[in-house]
C-alpha cells in the first residue's frame, strides 16, 4: 500500500505530474465511455452478409413466388389423362416408397379417381411443397432410375436460407431433355423462383449433375425438376 | 495509474466487434445404392472344367470396395427378400467353364419391374476371368452413376526381394502381382506415367540410384537421369508428360523438372533445406511438395515453373508425400500424431484437415484412385507392411494385400 501512496504524494508536489495524471485520467474516461458505448451497441447479425435482396434484378414482387402459385398447377394436371397417372408414381418414389409404387401401377384406374383428392390435401396444407421430377414418358419401367436423378441432381441442391428473405418457400421447375448417354440438353427455367440467384443455382445444378446413362429402349427423356428452397 | 491504463488497452482489444462468418456444407456425398448380387448359375460343367471361377464374388468385392454400394450377395434369386430389403437392383449370371475356357454372362436388372438394364457376355481365357469381371463392375458403375469405375486400374509398389525391393505392378484389389524390375538392387518410389504404359522408378542397379522408366507391356528399360547424385521420387504430368523429381546434384535435395525421355532438365527450388515427393495437379499447373525450410517438414504447393511458392500445412511437425486428388480439391498427406505416420487430407485452401486414420502402426503414401473416391495407401498395423483402401472420407478401410513387404503404392489412371 505505500507504493500508491507514495506516488500520489510526489504527484501532489510536482505540478507537471499532476497535469499529466489529469490528462491520463481524461483520456481514460473517454477511452473507456467509447468502448463501453460499443459494447452496449446491439450487434449485427452475420445474416446481412447474405441477404440477397439487392441484387434481385426482377422488380415483380416476390408473392408469385411462394406457394400459392402451386395450385393453379395442380388443376391443371387433372386435364391430361397421362400426366395424372404418372403423377402420383414420382410422388412415391421421392419418398422412397417403392411398395405403393407398385400398387399403383397394377390398378391405374383407380389413381385417376384418387387424384382429385390428393391434391384437395395439398391445398389445404400449401407449405408442403417438396422437391418432385416428372418424367415425360408415362410408362418408363426403370424405378432405380427416378432415385439415381433425383441423387445426382439433389446432390447439388443447397442454396443457402438467406435467399428466402421473408418468404417461407421459394419453388423454380426446370425443364430438361436428358440424352440416351445421361448428357442434359435444352435446360431451361419453366416456372422462375423471381429470385434470379435461386434460378441460377437450380440450373447449375441440374448442368452439373453426373445423371447415369438412360437404361431401356428409351433414346431420350423429357423432365420436369421442381426444386425447393424451404425454411427449415 | 499504469495498471488502469493497461486494463483499458486490454478492454479495447477485447471489445473489438469480430465478425462472425459461418459457411457449412450439408450435402453428404452420394447416398449408397442397395445391390444384390445372386451366385452366378453353373451351367453344362463340361470335362477339364475346374469350377474354379467365381466371378460374381470378383464383382461383390469390386462393388464393396467401390464405396458406391451396399452389397447384399444372394445365393438363389429372390425377389420377395429385395423387396423387403428395399434393393433398387441386382445382377445375375450364368457360368460355363470347359477346356481352360469361361464363357459367363452378366445381367444387371431393375428389381422391381425385373427389366434389363445391361448385360454382358464373356468369352475367356481361365486367368483373365478376374478381369471380365472387373470390366463388368466398371460398367454396373457406369450405368448406375454415368461414371467410369476404377475396377481395372493398377497399383504400382514396391515389394520386398530377396535381396533388395522390386517394383511390381498388382490388380487394384491386391490380384495379379506382375514384376517389373526382378534384379537384386532396391528399386524405390515408383510412379505411372500419365498413359499407364510405363512406370518410372528409382533403381540402383548401375550401382548409383538413377531414375528409369520401364514400359509395362514391353519390359524395355530406359535409364532417364545421367548423373551419379541420389534422384528419386518421380511423378509425371498429367497433361504434358514432363517429369518432376527431387535430386541431390546440387548438394541437398531439391526439385527439378524434365520432359518425358529425360532431356531438358530444369531445376525449381533453390533453398538450402530439403525438397522432396513432388506431386502435380491434376490440370498440371501446379506442383506439390514436402520442405523442410521452416525447420520441419511441410506441405507446400508451387506453381509448375518454381514460382509462387506457399505454405500449406501448419499443424504437426512432420507432413510428408503429398498427394494431390484427382478433382483437385483435395491433398493427401501423411502426417506424424503420437510418433506414428497417419494419412490426412486437407482442402487446398489450407482449411479443413481431416484425419482419415487412427489405428496404430505407420499409416504411409496416399493415393488417389481415378475417381477420386478412394484412397490407397500402406499401413504396417498388422505388423508388416501391407496395402489398405479406403473411402477418401476414412470409412471401410479394407486389407487389399498379406504376406506384408509391400510399400509406395501408387494408383494408375483409367
Amino acid at each position: 500500500m505505500s507504493m500508491p501512496a507514495a506516488l500520489l504524494e510526489s504527484v501532489k508536489r510536482d505540478p507537471f505530474k499532476k497535469a499529466v495524471t489529469v490528462s491520463l485520467v481524461l483520456h481514460l474516461f473517454v477511452i473507456i465511455s467509447f468502448t463501453l458505448h460499443d459494447m452496449m451497441k446491439p450487434r449485427q447479425v452475420v445474416k446481412k452478409a447474405y441477404l440477397f435482396d439487392m441484387v434481385n434484378t426482377r422488380p415483380q414482387p416476390r408473392r408469385f413466388a411462394a406457394p400459392p402459385v402451386a395450385k393453379p398447377r395442380e388443376v391443371k394436371k387433372q386435364e391430361p389423362a397421362k400426366k395424372t397417372v404418372e403423377k402420383p408414381k414420382e410422388k412415391a418414389i421421392s419418398t422412397k416408397k417403392a411398395k405403393k409404387e407398385e400398387k399403383q401401377k397394377e390398378e391405374p384406374k383407380e389413381q385417376l379417381q384418387d387424384e382429385p383428392k390428393e391434391t384437395v390435401q395439398e391445398k389445404d396444407a400449401p407449405q408442403t411443397l417438396q422437391n418432385e421430377m416428372t418424367i415425360s414418358q408415362p410408362d418408363f419401367p426403370f424405378k432405380y432410375y427416378y432415385q439415381q436423378i433425383i441423387n445426382a441432381v439433389e446432390r447439388n441442391w443447397n442454396p443457402p436460407q438467406e435467399l428466402l428473405g421473408s418468404e417461407m418457400q421459394l419453388a423454380v421447375e426446370v425443364k430438361f431433355r436428358l440424352l440416351k448417354n445421361g448428357q442434359v440438353t435444352d435446360l431451361e427455367i419453366s416456372e422462375s423462383s423471381w429470385n434470379t440467384i435461386l434460378d441460377k443455382l437450380a440450373l447449375r445444378a441440374i448442368e452439373k449433375a453426373r445423371i447415369p446413362p438412360i437404361p431401356g429402349d428409351e433414346s431420350e427423356l423429357t423432365i420436369t425438376y421442381r426444386l425447393v428452397l424451404s425454411r427449415n | 495509474m499504469l495498471l488502469l491504463l493497461l486494463i483499458a488497452i486490454s478492454v479495447i482489444q477485447v471489445s473489438s466487434p469480430a465478425e462472425e462468418l459461418f459457411l457449412e456444407s450439408t450435402s453428404s456425398g452420394i447416398p449408397k445404392m442397395d445391390i444384390a448380387v445372386v451366385d452366378f448359375v453353373r451351367k453344362n460343367l463340361g470335362p477339364g472344367s475346374t469350377g474354379a471361377a467365381k466371378p460374381h464374388e470378383v464383382i461383390v468385392n469390386d462393388l464393396k470396395l467401390s464405396g458406391r454400394f451396399n452389397v447384399f450377395p444372394m445365393n438363389t434369386l429372390d425377389t420377395v427378400t429385395m423387396h423387403k430389403k428395399n434393393i433398387a437392383v441386382f445382377i445375375e449370371g450364368t457360368i460355363d467353364q470347359s477346356k481352360g475356357n469361361t464363357i459367363f454372362e452378366c445381367f444387371l436388372h431393375d428389381a422391381y419391374s425385373l427389366n434389363l438394364i445391361t448385360g454382358k457376355r464373356f468369352n475367356v481365357k481361365d486367368n483373365a476371368v478376374r478381369k471380365a469381371a472387373h470390366l463388368f463392375s466398371d460398367e454396373v458403375v457406369y450405368q448406375l452413376f454415368g461414371e467410369k469405375g476404377i475396377a481395372t486400374t493398377k497399383i504400382v509398389c514396391t515389394m520386398r526381394g530377396p535381396k533388395g525391393k522390386d517394383v511390381c505392378v498388382l490388380d487394384y484389389d491386391g490380384y495379379n502381382p506382375v514384376y517389373i524390375t526382378r534384379n537384386n538392387y532396391i528399386n524405390l518410389t515408383p510412379a505411372w506415367s500419365p498413359d499407364n504404359q510405363a512406370v518410372y522408378y528409382t533403381s540402383y542397379r548401375d550401382k548409383t540410384p538413377a531414375l528409369y522408366k520401364t514400359f509395362i507391356y514391353t519390359g524395355q528399360t530406359v535409364r532417364l537421369t545421367p548423373n551419379a547424385m541420389l534422384n528419386f521420387s518421380p511423378t509425371s504430368n498429367p497433361i504434358d508428360s514432363r517429369i518432376a523429381f527431387a535430386s541431390t546434384v546440387h548438394g541437398n535435395s531439391e526439385i527439378y523438372i524434365m520432359e518425358g525421355d529425360g532431356t531438358d532438365i530444369a531445376r525449381l527450388t533453390f533453398q538450402g533445406s530439403i525438397e522432396s515427393s513432388p506431386c502435380f495437379s491434376p490440370n498440371g499447373y501446379e506442383i506439390t511438395f514436402t520442405s523442410d525450410r521452416t525447420g520441419s517438414p511441410q506441405i507446400y504447393i508451387m506453381d509448375s515453373e518454381g514460382t509462387n511458392v506457399r505454405r500449406l500445412t501448419f499443424e504437426g511437425k512432420y507432413n510428408a508425400s503429398p498427394s494431390w486428388s484427382p478433382k483437385g480439391d483435395k491433398i493427401a498427406y501423411q502426417s506424424m500424431v503420437e510418433g506414428v505416420f497417419n494419412i490426412c487430407t486437407i482442402d487446398i485452401e489450407g482449411g479443413a484437415v481431416q484425419q482419415l486414420t487412427t489405428k496404430s502402426g505407420n499409416n504411409e503414401h496416399p493415393s488417389f484412385s481415378a475417381d477420386g473416391r478412394l484412397i490407397m495407401f500402406s499401413s504396417t498395423r498388422a505388423g508388416a507392411s501391407d496395402l489398405y483402401i479406403m473411402n477418401a472420407d476414412g470409412s471401410n478401410q479394407t486389407r487389399i494385400t498379406t504376406g506384408g513387404g509391400y510399400e509406395f503404392p501408387e494408383w494408375s489412371g483409367r
